[in-house]
C-alpha cells in the first residue's frame, strides 16, 4: 500500500527526467521494488524518447529537392479570379431572392410591409370596400380616445364637487347639482 | 475606335508581362523556402507513414499544394506552420486510406495465404518494439502526434515548434509530457508481457 502513494510520483520523475524528491529518494533507499520500477520506467522512457527519434528524423533522399523543383518548374499557377467563387454565390442567391420577393402579389407586400399597413372594412350599404391607411386608423383611435378622456375628466370633477357636497355650476352657468348626488359612483362602476 | 483596337493588344501583352514576372519572383520566393521546408515536410510526413515512398509522394503533393496557394499566405512568417499541418493533414488521409484498403484486403483474402505468424526470435529480429511503438504513436491524439513529432526532429527547440504551431510554448510542454506518458503507457503492457513470456 505504502509503494503505491509513490507511484505516480515515480513515474512522473521517470518522465521529466528531473531530480527525485526527498521523500521518494528515501523510499527509494528502502525499497528494492520501487526501485526497480523507476529504472524499468526510465529505461521505458529511454524507448520512447529514442523511438521518437527514429520517427521524426528520417534521412531524406538527395533527389527529393531537385524533384520537387522540377515538378514546380512544370507547374502553372492558375491566375486568381478578382471576384472569388464565394461572392458569386451570394450574389446569385441575392438576385433569386429579389426575383421571388418582387413575383409575390401586391397584397403579399403590403403585408410585409409593416409601415402601411391597410385596414379594410366593409361598409354595409354596399359602398364597397373602404381602405383606410394605418396611419388615418391610428389618428381617429387616438382622437376618439381624446374625446373620451376629456369627457370622463370633466365627470370626475363633477364629481369631486359632488363629494365635498358643494355646488358646482356647468358651462353655460346653470346648476348642474343642486346637493350632492350618492350613487353616482355606484352607478359608474355598475357600467 | 481604331484606337482602341491599337491599345488592347498592346495591354493584353503587358499584362501577360506583369504576370509572368510576377510567377516568377514567387516561384523565386517558394524555392528559397523549398530548400529549408522541403526536409521537414518530408520527415512530418514519414513520422506519420512509416513509409519513405509514400512520404516522399505525400510531402511533394503537400508542397505542390502550399505553391498553388502561395498567394494566400498573409503572413510569410508563418510558413513552416503552414505547410507543416499542410503535410500532416494529407499524410494522415493517406494513413488512413492505408489502413481502409488494407482492411478491405484482409477481408477478403484466403486464409491459407496468410504469412504463418514467425516465431518469438524473428519477432524479436522484425523489430517488434518498433511494431507496438508505431501502433501506440497512430493511437495518440492527432495534436499530441504532431508535437511530438515537431519536437523530436533535430534542431527544433520547444519555443519554435510553439512558434510554428501558434500555441504557447506551455501548451507545447504540457502536450509533449502528456504524448511521451501516453506512449509510455501503451509500451507498458507491452513491456510487462514480455516479460510475462
Amino acid at each position: 500500500m505504502l509503494c503505491d502513494e509513490y507511484k505516480e510520483a515515480l513515474i512522473e520523475a521517470a518522465a521529466s527526467g528531473a531530480a527525485l524528491p526527498n521523500a521518494l529518494r528515501e523510499h527509494m533507499q528502502a525499497c528494492e521494488h520501487c526501485a526497480a520500477m523507476l529504472t524499468g520506467e526510465r529505461a521505458l522512457f529511454a524507448a520512447v524518447d529514442a523511438g521518437l527519434h527514429k520517427a521524426a528524423n528520417a534521412a531524406v533522399r538527395p533527389s527529393f529537392v531537385p524533384n520537387v523543383q522540377a515538378t514546380l518548374a512544370t507547374e502553372t499557377v492558375p491566375t486568381r479570379n478578382p471576384i472569388p467563387a464565394w461572392g458569386l454565390v451570394c450574389a446569385t442567391g441575392a438576385l433569386a431572392l429579389a426575383a421571388a420577393f418582387l413575383s409575390l402579389p401586391r397584397g403579399a407586400h403590403d403585408k410585409a410591409d409593416t409601415g402601411t399597413t391597410t385596414v379594410a372594412r366593409r361598409v354595409p350599404a354596399g359602398a364597397g370596400e373602404v381602405e383606410l391607411s394605418h396611419a388615418a386608423a391610428r389618428k381617429a383611435r387616438f382622437s376618439a380616445k381624446a374625446v373620451a378622456a376629456k369627457k370622463g375628466q370633466a365627470e370626475e370633477e363633477l364629481c369631486k364637487g359632488c363629494r365635498s357636497g358643494g355646488r358646482r355650476l356647468g358651462r353655460s352657468g346653470e346648476a348642474r347639482h343642486t346637493k350632492p348626488h350618492r350613487g353616482y359612483e355606484s352607478t359608474r362602476s355598475s357600467s | 475606335m481604331q484606337e482602341l483596337v491599337l491599345i488592347q493588344p498592346i495591354r493584353a501583352a503587358e499584362n501577360e508581362c506583369s504576370r509572368e514576372a510576377a510567377q516568377a519572383v514567387r516561384r523565386r520566393e517558394f524555392e528559397a523556402r523549398l530548400a529549408e521546408c522541403g526536409p521537414l515536410a518530408f520527415r512530418v510526413a514519414r513520422g506519420v507513414l512509416r513509409n519513405d515512398a509514400d512520404a516522399e509522394d505525400v510531402a511533394q503533393e503537400a508542397l505542390l499544394r502550399a505553391y498553388r496557394r502561395f498567394d494566400r499566405l498573409r503572413d510569410a512568417q508563418r510558413f513552416r506552420g503552414w505547410l507543416v499541418r499542410i503535410v500532416f493533414r494529407l499524410a494522415l488521409d493517406r494513413a488512413r486510406s492505408a489502413k481502409r484498403r488494407e482492411l478491405r484486403e484482409t477481408e477478403w483474402a484466403q486464409p491459407a495465404r496468410r504469412a504463418a505468424p514467425p516465431n518469438a526470435e524473428e519477432l524479436a529480429a522484425s523489430g517488434e518494439f518498433q511494431a507496438h511503438f508505431d501502433r501506440a504513436m497512430d493511437e495518440l491524439p492527432e495534436k499530441l502526434r504532431l508535437v511530438l513529432l515537431l519536437a523530436a526532429m533535430e534542431g527544433h527547440t520547444l519555443e519554435e515548434v510553439a512558434a510554428m504551431l501558434s500555441l504557447p510554448v506551455g501548451t507545447v510542454k504540457s502536450r509533449l509530457f502528456a504524448g511521451r506518458k501516453k506512449l509510455a503507457e501503451k509500451l507498458q503492457c507491452y513491456v510487462t508481457n514480455t516479460k510475462k513470456r
